[in-house]
C-alpha cells in the first residue's frame, strides 16, 4: 500500500516541477534585472565600477534571486491560480528589506549610490509599473511618501551630485 | 508631456538599459532543490495540526461522554424532609 501512495504521489510533484522551471525559463532574465537594480548591481563590470569594460556581474543580485525562486516554488500549489511573478518581485523586495546582509554589501553601479528606498521606490514605480497604492503597500511607506521618493530618485539619477556632495 | 513625465520616460530607460547578466541555467532546479524541504516541512507541519485537532475531538469527546457534564449532579445528602 505503500508504493501505491507514492505512485499516486509522484506524478503531483513532478508536474509542479516542470511548471516551475518554464516559469523560471520564461521570467528569470526580468527578476534578475530588479534584482541587479535592487541591489544597485545593475551596470556594474567585473573590471570595477560601471562602464570599465568588463562583463555585467551581480552576485548579490543572482543571491537574492536565488532565496526568492526557492521561496516561490515552496509555495507553488498555492499560487497555482495567479501570477506566480508579482508573488517572486515581493518576495525579492521582503528578502532585501528584512536582512540587512543585501543592503551592507552595495552594488558599485551607477544607481548604488542612492539611497536604498529611493532606488528601491524607483524601481518599483519606473521599472516594474507598479501602482503608488500597491507600491506604498509593499514598502510600509505613505502614498505621499513614495511619491517623495521617487521625484527625488528621479532628480538624483537625472542630476547626480558631485562626487562627494551628499545627495 | 509634461516635465515630469519626460523625466520619468528617460528614467525608465535609464533603469532598463542598464547591464546585467544573464540569468544562469540552473536557476529553477536549484530553486525546487531548495523550495522542496521547505514544502515537505509544511506539508508535514499541516498534517500534524490536523491531528492534533482529531485528538483534541476525540478527547473532548471520551471525556464528556464519561463525565455528562450536561446533566444536574445527583444530590449527595438527603434532601430537606418535607413538613407534615
Amino acid at each position: 500500500m505503500a508504493s501505491a501512495r507514492r505512485r499516486a504521489a509522484r506524478p503531483r510533484q513532478p508536474d509542479g516541477a516542470r511548471e516551475f522551471a518554464a516559469y523560471v525559463d520564461g521570467a528569470a532574465p526580468r527578476l534578475l534585472r530588479t534584482a541587479a537594480l535592487l541591489t544597485g548591481e545593475a551596470g556594474q563590470a567585473t573590471g570595477g565600477g560601471p562602464g570599465a569594460g568588463g562583463e555585467p556581474t551581480a552576485p548579490l543580485a543572482l543571491a537574492l534571486l536565488r532565496r526568492a525562486l526557492a521561496r516561490t516554488y515552496a509555495v507553488w500549489d498555492r499560487l497555482e491560480r495567479t501570477d506566480p511573478y508579482d508573488h517572486t518581485r515581493a518576495e525579492l523586495l521582503a528578502l532585501f528589506l528584512r536582512s540587512s546582509w543585501y543592503r551592507r554589501r552595495r552594488g558599485r553601479g551607477p544607481l548604488a549610490a542612492l539611497p536604498a528606498r529611493v532606488r528601491l521606490v524607483l524601481v518599483l514605480r519606473l521599472y516594474e509599473g507598479v501602482a503608488e497604492e500597491q507600491a506604498a503597500a509593499l514598502l510600509g511607506l505613505s502614498v505621499d511618501r513614495v511619491r517623495l521618493l521617487c521625484a527625488r530618485g528621479v532628480h538624483l539619477v537625472l542630476h547626480p551630485p558631485a562626487s562627494g556632495a551628499a545627495p | 508631456m509634461s516635465l515630469a513625465d519626460r523625466e520619468e520616460s528617460a528614467v525608465r530607460e535609464v533603469l532598463a538599459g542598464l547591464a546585467v547578466p544573464f540569468a544562469p541555467s540552473g536557476l529553477a532546479a536549484e530553486a525546487v532543490r531548495r523550495g522542496r524541504g521547505a514544502r515537505r516541512w509544511r506539508a508535514r507541519l499541516r498534517r500534524a495540526g490536523w491531528v492534533l485537532l482529531c485528538g483534541a475531538v476525540l478527547v473532548f469527546t471520551v471525556w464528556a461522554a464519561r463525565t455528562r457534564p450536561w446533566t444536574v449532579p445527583e444530590e449527595v445528602t438527603t434532601p430537606p424532609y418535607p413538613r407534615w
